[in-house]
């Protein structure tokens, strides 16, 4: 952070007082630009973005390195064997052996995308609720708060199944927050927008009626910090798009880890994303036994990282112009004393163990750096890479993947 | 063995060294039973052998009853058929060793009890497993479609998984209401078939009512213990040395499954003989109050009310106090009744939530160390080198085919 000099505190101060007057009228909807948000914050020069795209790939829910990048036993060929030469790859990548720090699925996210490692509490107090709040800003909020990058063009593709991982959007720092989210690409986003449709067209009468708009009301309470629930007009009409496609019953489009895919696929096709993470999770069935499930839950994220790859290389406007960061959200365990040896939440040594890849414009290709690197360094790295500093963050830039 | 010889010999020592030799021998069987549990088939012993203990403390229980004067060794060591209990149930020696052995040889002598004890106890598993293998399927299937259906995000058949779960938890709780019981009858009559008296059982659960819902909160309770043994090395196993070898782990696994025991076995043998107490008393009750006929009671027990002279009185009608005492008991029983589910679903959840933290993917779903085989062994079976309890069926049908052949082929002199 800025030391504070007598500068800087008079512009800030100069700041203040006139975000005091404008702020509250301009604050109208979250799905407007950033430049109608008056600066209650100390003021920023805010730039075009003219720098490289970005997709974070969570590659999780939780995967050893066992099952991923070690050849012989690998099941993300696609990953392995045509990525990771493109770009540098740290094998030893890990998540800081820290007293109370849970190797899990919000956590990583969160430490992926601020660079920060914490012990998140669920908001609400929830005994096994990952509605976890950042205290330091996300790259999303980074970039949207130095670059006039529009919301809908800073993403996060959620799955079904955690559904508190919607949220992870903005942090509650002072400086950054709900001013500079990113938006999120999910089917609970979709049912959502479904229904406020539903709603509007009077497909509802009577009783039914009321029971559906207070279905609405708690779908969209569920972001209590938002300022207004609705998405912005042009992730409107991509759902408008998703509905003439795919229609309305679910039972159509994708399901599970390809239905991110999907989303991903057509997110870059229609909102020209700068800044998108896609939230890949199904691997974490085999929390519940069958082995198959983790395998092949890697299996199908590895189709998914080919398939967007391609989109994006297919893609004028993407294909020189992309960095891909991939990591995993968290290891899993190798308990040899149980049926189900991986599961991650009892803090063994692989549920810590992850690796990363960075590939694209500004990093060397071809490079395999065989040091321990953490976690909280891809969000330093990524912000390198797009022209900003994370400055609350505590990772560092991997300066060996810099080109 | 010496344990079993000396408890033989001990009813003609002096009181001291009777003292001392009963202590060799309960420490004896104690740790015989431990290890027995450490595995499916070692654990039928288990099994026959609490059913045979069960056995003598009904006939004990029958007897502080009886207008008969006398000790109770004295009194069963007379009666041929019932002087296997004067002692408690040996492991391997024939009862009463030392008096009996050249009855039928020395080495069939040596073993016989082993026999009585897993021919027994196969019987008494049978029968359970009749009952509680349907549910116990069903939450295999139900787990593995219900967790497959959910990776695959097929939301058409999203409710085949739940709905078949909690069809097994419905079919299990209805058999626990009947099966301590019919468990009891059957250790008590020593007839496999006394276990679907399905009308006496049924007045004596209906007599008892209030019993089999401590008996209930005796299960689920005593269960906690033995599912967070279960699962903890699913925890604590991330605490070991990785360094350790898979030899070192099995090794581990196996010790730690052993001390385990130390608890399952006189849990398993408490509510044994907590659900034989329930019963011999309630048969006791219903018998005096003519309640249940005498031709209705199974050919042993018929002989012993008789040996024991426990007659039936007449009933005087019930003048106002037990009339009322009938309404209260009337209204409680739908209370009683929906918490003896509710404490039967407090035991099938622990099995649930044990799966999560410990997921075990057949085994732990038909048998509950408390209800069926007392085995508390739960090594993966990569570390075995086979799938757990795949031994278990062969062995079981091995021993069917052997007895139906032994009857068939075998004269008896």
């Amino acid at each position: 952070m800025k030391k504070l000099n007598r500068r800087t505190f008079i512009h800030g101060s100069l700041g203040l007082g006139a975000a005091t007057v404008v702020g509250s009228a301009a604050l109208t909807s979250f799905g407007q630009e950033t430049e109608d948000i008056a600066p209650i914050l100390p003021p920023v020069e805010r730039k075009d973005y003219r720098g490289p795209n970005a997709i974070i790939i969570r590659f999780g829910g939780g995967v050893r390195r066992k099952e991923s990048i070690k050849e012989e036993t690998t099941y993300s060929p696609f990953l392995l064997h045509e990525l990771v030469p493109k770009g540098t790859f740290f094998p030893k990548m890990e998540i800081a052996q820290i007293e109370d720090l849970a190797t899990s699925h919000g956590e990583g996210t969160l430490n992926i995308v601020t660079g920060k490692y914490d012990r998140y509490k669920d908001v609400g107090g929830k005994l096994f609720g990952s509605r976890f709040e950042a205290k330091v800003p996300t790259v999303f909020e980074y970039l949207r708060r130095f670059y006039t990058v529009p919301e809908h063009q800073t993403l996060i593709i959620n799955g079904e199944d955690r559904i508190d991982e919607e949220f992870y959007t903005f942090s509650n720092h002072h400086m950054f927050g709900a001013s500079f989210r990113s938006n999120v690409l999910s089917l609970y986003r979709f049912k959502t927008f479904l229904l406020a449709e539903q709603i509007k067209a009077g497909e509802f009468k009577d009783k039914e009626h009321a029971r559906k708009e207070e279905d609405l009301k708690k779908m969209r309470a569920l972001d209590h910090r938002a300022k207004t629930p609705v998405q912005s007009p042009e992730i409107q009409a991509f759902w408008h798009n998703w509905k003439r496609h795919y229609g309305t019953s679910g039972f159509v489009n994708p399901r599970g880890d390809r239905l991110l895919t999907e989303l991903a696929v057509r997110a870059l096709k229609e909102l020209r994303p700068r800044l998108m993470m896609v939230n890949y999770n199904d691997c974490d069935y085999v929390h519940w036994g069958n082995a198959s499930h983790y395998t092949r839950g890697i299996s199908i994220m590895d189709e998914g990282l080919k398939s967007i790859y391609a989109a994006v290389q297919s893609d004028a406007g993407y294909r020189e112009n992309t960095i891909f960061a991939i990591v995993p959200d968290c290891g899993r365990d190798s308990n040899r004393f149980v049926e189900v040896p991986f599961q991650h939440h009892f803090g063994g040594r692989s549920s810590h163990e992850i690796f990363g890849l960075f590939i694209g414009p500004g990093f060397k290709p071809g490079q395999t750096v065989d040091r321990v690197i953490q976690q909280v360094d891809v969000a330093p790295t990524i912000g390198n890479a797009m022209g900003f500093k994370c400055e609350f963050a505590e990772g560092k830039v991997l300066s060996e993947a810099i080109a | 063995m010496s344990g079993e010889v000396e408890s033989q010999r001990e009813r003609s020592a002096p009181s001291r060294a009777g003292c001392i030799w009963r202590t060799g021998a309960l420490i004896w069987k104690y740790l015989v039973g431990v290890f027995l549990c450490g595995g499916l088939v070692s654990a039928v012993a288990v099994v026959g052998w609490s059913l045979r203990l069960v056995q003598r403390y009904t006939l004990s229980l029958w007897w502080n009853k009886s207008r008969r004067n006398g000790d109770f060794e004295d009194f069963i060591g007379a009666h041929d058929k019932l002087s296997q209990h004067v002692h408690w149930p040996n492991w391997f020696l024939r009862q009463n060793f030392s008096q009996t052995k050249d009855e039928l040889g020395l080495i069939r002598s040596l073993f016989h009890s082993l026999w009585q004890n897993v021919r027994i106890g196969a019987l008494g598993i049978f029968n359970t497993w009749v009952l509680t293998a349907p549910s116990g399927f069903l939450w295999v299937f139900a787990w593995y479609s219900g967790w497959d259906n959910s990776f695959n995000k097929g939301y058409e058949q999203f409710w085949v998984g739940p709905a078949t779960g909690w069809i097994g938890i419905f079919i299990y709780i209805a058999v626990m209401l009947y099966l301590p019981a019919a468990q009891a009858r059957q250790a008590v009559t020593g007839n496999w078939r006394a276990f679907y008296d399905f009308g006496l059982i049924r007045k004596i659960i209906q007599r008892r009512r209030l019993a089999f819902l401590i008996l209930a909160g005796l299960y689920s309770a005593v269960s906690v213990p033995a599912f967070v043994m279960r699962a903890a090395p699913g925890i604590f196993g991330m605490k070991l040395p990785p360094e350790m070898t898979e030899a070192q782990v099995l090794s581990w696994l196996q010790n730690y499954y052993f001390y385990c025991s130390f608890f399952v076995f006189p849990a398993y043998v408490f509510l044994r003989l907590a659900a034989g107490r329930i019963y011999a008393n309630a048969v006791a009750e219903l018998y005096e109050t003519g309640e249940i006929r005498y031709e209705e009671l199974d050919d042993f027990e018929q002989r012993i009310f008789h040996h024991m002279e426990l007659t039936h009185e007449e009933v005087e009608p019930a003048g106002i106090v037990e009339q009322a005492r009938g309404c209260m008991g009337f209204l409680m029983r739908p209370g009683i009744v929906f918490l003896t589910c509710l404490l039967w679903f407090s035991f099938i959840a622990q099995v649930f939530v044990t799966q999560f933290v410990f997921f075990d993917p057949i085994v732990t779903w038909i048998n509950q160390p408390l209800v069926q085989i007392p085995a508390f062994e739960y090594v993966p079976s990569r570390l075995k080198g086979s799938v757990r309890g795949i031994e278990f069926p062969f062995m079981l049908a091995a021993f069917w085919l052997f007895t139906i052949a032994r009857k068939f082929f075998v004269r008896r002199p």
